[in-house]
């Protein structure tokens, strides 16, 4: 359950960036999260709602987009995507691809309540 | 109205771990970050390591742990410094949890300092500590099936250590298996098989540790 600790840190950067576009009220918030990181999704919005409960976050919505594990290819360099884990490139059957996106623990940004 | 934010989530931690990392380089010191689930061995394994190798170098040991004191107790007992760290219910160490316990050591004064993480075969593997390297232990009993579900940590671990073998005649569990599935997913990763509770396997584990230390050593020295 290390989902509080990560929330926690969100919250702590939203605010942050909150407060450096004078901000005042959120209507969401858009996470990044690769599905190779050990992140739960609904545990994250099951504790956002908690830390944010009579907080100026309340009622903000934690929009969590899952990034797919994309791999390249160490024989062909063709790039790849998989839902879970995979040792051979479907093009060349080469093994052991890199995994160059899925690790992703990111906020790309804070949407504002509209007027 | 959407304003683009783009951060790491974990950059405080991260930073907290880099300064850790700077003040260990400082003191030449080695650190270590090992994890595994609990039950695996941890303590058992830095019990055997620390009686081969404290002859041959200055270790310190943190203990993290939900509750109590057990293992720092049992490692204080080898003869080392020790520092429990109690995390109150936190599934995992991180940055700033050790730079509070790295006070409570002479840091110039030692060679080797292992953080013995919380045991878990999750969380542990998301929050950097500062350390030149993460180990981890899987055992025979919890089963071989276990790097493909949980791939995070073995991707991240430099050393996976494969304990209780002497078990594997009684549980469904192949040491093949497992070298099979870590081995695709981390190319790098040194696996040793070993029982800790009757000795064998220990030393080329506690040979290729020492390895990195001096090794790592050198790198910091130059």
């Amino acid at each position: 359950m290390h989902e509080m600790a990560i929330v926690q840190s969100v919250i702590d950067i939203v605010l942050q960036e909150m407060d450096r576009h004078g901000v005042e009220k959120l209507k969401a918030i858009h996470l990044a999260v690769g599905r190779m990181s050990a992140i739960v999704p609904e545990q994250m919005r099951m504790c956002f709602d908690i830390l944010t409960a009579d907080h100026k976050l309340a009622g903000a919505e934690l929009n969590i987009r899952m990034v797919p594990v994309t791999y390249r290819c160490r024989n062909c360099d063709q790039e790849f995507t998989s839902e879970g884990i995979t040792f051979k490139c479907p093009y060349c059957e080469g093994p052991d691809p890199d995994i160059i996106f899925g690790r992703e623990l990111k906020i790309e940004s804070i949407e504002v309540m509209d007027e | 109205m959407k304003i683009p934010v783009v951060r790491n989530i974990l950059e405080v931690n991260d930073r907290i771990a880099k300064q850790n990392r700077e003040i260990f380089d400082r003191s030449n010191l080695f650190v270590i970050n090992l994890m595994s689930s609990p039950g695996a061995g941890k303590t058992s394994l830095l019990e055997q390591t620390i009686e081969r190798l404290k002859d041959k170098l200055d270790i310190g040991v943190i203990e993290g742990d939900i509750q109590c004191s057990f293992d720092a107790e049992r490692i204080a007992k080898k003869g080392v410094a020790v520092t429990q760290i109690n995390t109150d219910g936190a599934c995992h160490l991180d940055g700033n949890m050790i730079r509070e316990a790295m006070n409570q050591f002479d840091l110039s004064a030692l060679d080797l300092l292992i953080v013995e993480n919380v045991g878990n075969l999750v969380c542990p593997a998301e929050f950097k500590v500062g350390e030149n390297m993460k180990a981890m232990i899987l055992s025979v009993t919890e089963g071989d099936d276990k790097p493909l579900k949980y791939p995070l940590m073995f991707q991240e671990s430099s050393a996976l250590v494969i304990n209780k073998i002497d078990l594997l005649p009684y549980v469904d569990c192949k040491v093949e298996n497992i070298r099979e599935a870590v081995s695709q997913l981390n190319r790098d990763i040194a696996v040793f098989e070993v029982s800790c509770k009757t000795g064998e396997g220990i030393d080329q584990w506690v040979a290729w540790l020492e390895k990195q230390v001096w090794d790592g050593k050198i790198n910091a020295g130059q």
